[in-house]
């Protein structure tokens, strides 16, 4: 497999790895599989360091690795391990803003724990649970290795590492963690066919991990869609009569279920969820079905459904952008309010008018000024939002806290719930003040908090929050191919059309205002302070 | 037992898929370019699966040839 070279383009990722032992026998390895995810890495050297000093560094990679081996200074350090490597990650933060993965051998699961704490304030800093990985292996180290490969790991904790680093960490590094699985039914979800076997299709034990695989993936924030070439009532029926299954209908917000194309299906899917394609894996056990798919949507992700369904869950968890760093309270509310959209809709056809809509739905609007606790919703939002995003900055870690931080820039959280649900944070603010004098360099709503036409009194709220004497705010924007929804309510805001690039001024006092509107506002301010 | 060209054969062989390059059963580390340390890590664990050999830290440095590795599986058979 090493020797397999990829004849699709990949994107060429600088790799700077700092080290006091071997990283070349990872790298070799990692190729195919990062090629697998997209992704050519170009390792940019740097000398072996005990002391990790980071002295000399040239120019800045995109990403840096601290590949460590705690070995070499445990007996000096003891306890203090974890705050010495908190130092040298805060030390390497300060001299590059590229994503920091941290790759330490040797930490017990607890000490492990207690530095991936310490390491979550450090902007853009992840830590790699290496010793889980490690846990699960007969022979992780191979002392014969030490002096002629340079490290101590056994090949196959470099092979394991590899895959790893290239299906799992480095993927969600570098692009936002994918947003849907979508499946097919029959021989993917359970062995057989609902059309000819009936409700006596069977359930293995791989088909039924596989299934627990996808609840958690659920639970974990990502969409699960279905498309299936059989009748939507047999459908139906099956799930009410398989409780044995652990997937249930329900677990589903979307669900294709007719006789067209399959790639067809996966778009009206995906127009349903809000996402796009490129967020998608598919799961399909016929080859043809596949084929189909990347020869109409080249940019969905695709599986195939293996006999064996314990082979298909691991493709899935090593499917690259699947696997996630963490789980936050947004990830696990996002399903749920993306299914009160549809009663939301409701709710919307059957009201007079605004006012009505909103005082059933009895929105609450909360809004954190410089809120350093949601850095890293603030870099998620800045990175995954597409149609309600100005300027399409893209901000990474380190400049969203810069944002937090400096005293004449700010960053402001808008969160969002009704009597339906808690969408959590749902837009986010970026920009500099001085004297009243606001410069929006970007403003973003998530698309799930989009059609409840509360974009202006978002962006009014957050303004008249930092600075209440001020009469006009300076939008920056960027024409992008999706986030029209977004310069749409510029343009309609500021009153002028805009331009493929540029800033326009909007009067505050134009946008609408809560006393005017059912809603709560909560203001949080200066959470900096 | 195995005719000891037939396994030098064999060897460099299984040498050649791991360097992508086709090599002789005179080949060696000195006479190779692409058979650097990191390949010959490559090498020494192919070559420890293929004949169920387990090599220790001395032999890994000191098998740095085709007709080397071939004389060690020879003793394993």
């Amino acid at each position: 497999m090493l020797g397999l070279k990829p004849t699709w383009s990949c994107r060429e990722v600088t790799v700077r790895a700092h080290r006091n032992h071997s990283f070349e026998h990872v790298i070799s390895a990692a190729g195919a599989w990062a090629a697998y995810a997209g992704i050519k890495m170009n390792w940019a050297e740097a000398p072996y360091d005990d002391a990790l000093s980071m002295q000399g560094l040239g120019e800045q990679p995109d990403l840096e690795v601290i590949w460590y081996d705690v070995e070499a200074v445990q007996a000096t350090l003891g306890d203090e391990v974890t705050g010495w490597l908190l130092s040298r990650a805060q030390a390497l933060r300060k001299l590059s803003s590229a994503p920091i993965l941290m790759i330490i051998i040797g930490l017990g699961e607890a000490t492990e724990q207690s530095l991936g704490k310490l390491i979550s304030a450090v902007p853009g800093v992840r830590l790699a649970p290496t010793s889980l990985v490690l846990a699960g292996m007969a022979n992780p180290f191979d002392e014969r290795l030490r002096r002629l490969s340079g490290s101590r790991l056994s090949e196959t904790a470099n092979l394991m590492l590899a895959k790893e680093l290239a299906c799992r960490w480095l993927p969600v590094m570098l692009a936002p963690r994918l947003k849907a699985v979508i499946v097919d039914l029959d021989q993917t979800l359970y062995e057989g066919v609902l059309g000819e076997d009936g409700f006596q299709v069977r359930l293995s034990a791989g088909h039924a991990a596989l299934q627990s695989a996808l609840k958690a993936l659920k639970d974990s924030g990502v969409f699960l869609g279905m498309v299936s070439k059989n009748a939507r009532e047999d459908v139906e029926a099956l799930f009410t009569a398989r409780p044995d299954f652990p997937l249930r209908l329900a677990d589903f917000s979307a669900t294709e279920i007719g006789w067209g194309s399959k790639s067809e299906a996966i778009q009206r899917a995906c127009h349903q969820l809000r996402i796009d394609p490129s967020a998608v894996v598919f799961i399909d056990d016929n080859p043809g079905e596949l084929l189909e798919v990347a020869a109409h949507l080249s940019q969905v992700g695709l599986i195939h459904a293996a006999p064996d369904a314990a082979q298909t869950r691991r493709n899935l968890e090593f499917f690259p952008g699947i696997w996630t760093w963490g789980v936050s309270h947004t990830d696990m509310i996002r399903v749920a309010d993306l299914n009160a959209e549809i009663q939301r809709r409701n709710i919307g056809l059957q009201a007079a008018d605004k006012t009505a809509y909103l005082r059933e739905l009895a929105p609450k609007l909360e809004i954190w000024i410089r809120p350093v606790a949601l850095r890293d919703r603030l870099h998620e939002l800045s990175n995954k939002t597409n149609q309600f995003n100005l300027s399409l900055s893209r901000l990474d870690e380190v400049t969203v806290d810069a944002y937090l931080h400096h005293p004449d820039k700010f960053a402001v959280a808008v969160g969002l719930s009704d009597r339906l649900t808690d969408s959590g944070i749902v837009g986010a603010m970026f920009g500099s003040i001085k004297d009243n004098e606001i410069i929006v360099e970007e403003w973003l709503i998530s698309c799930r908090a989009l059609g409840r036409e509360l974009e202006g009194l978002m962006a009014a709220s957050a303004l008249r929050a930092l600075a209440p004497e001020a009469k006009a705010a300076t939008f920056r924007y960027k024409s992008g191919p999706r986030n029209s929804p977004g310069r749409d309510w510029l343009a309609k805001s500021s009153g002028g059309a805009l331009e493929h690039e540029g800033s326009v001024s909007i009067t505050i006092s134009t946008l609408p205002a809560i006393a005017d509107l059912p809603i709560n506002l909560t203001i949080h301010s200066n959470e900096r302070s | 037992m195995k005719d000891p060209k037939n396994l030098e054969i064999e060897v460099a062989k299984l040498v050649s898929e791991i360097l992508g390059e086709t090599v002789g059963s005179d080949a060696s580390r000195l006479t190779v370019a692409r058979w650097d340390s990191l390949k010959h890590m490559e090498v020494i664990f192919a070559f420890e699966e293929a004949y169920g050999v387990r090599l220790d830290e001395a032999e890994m440095a000191a098998l740095s040839s085709v007709k080397g590795l071939a004389e060690r599986a020879m003793k394993q058979a």
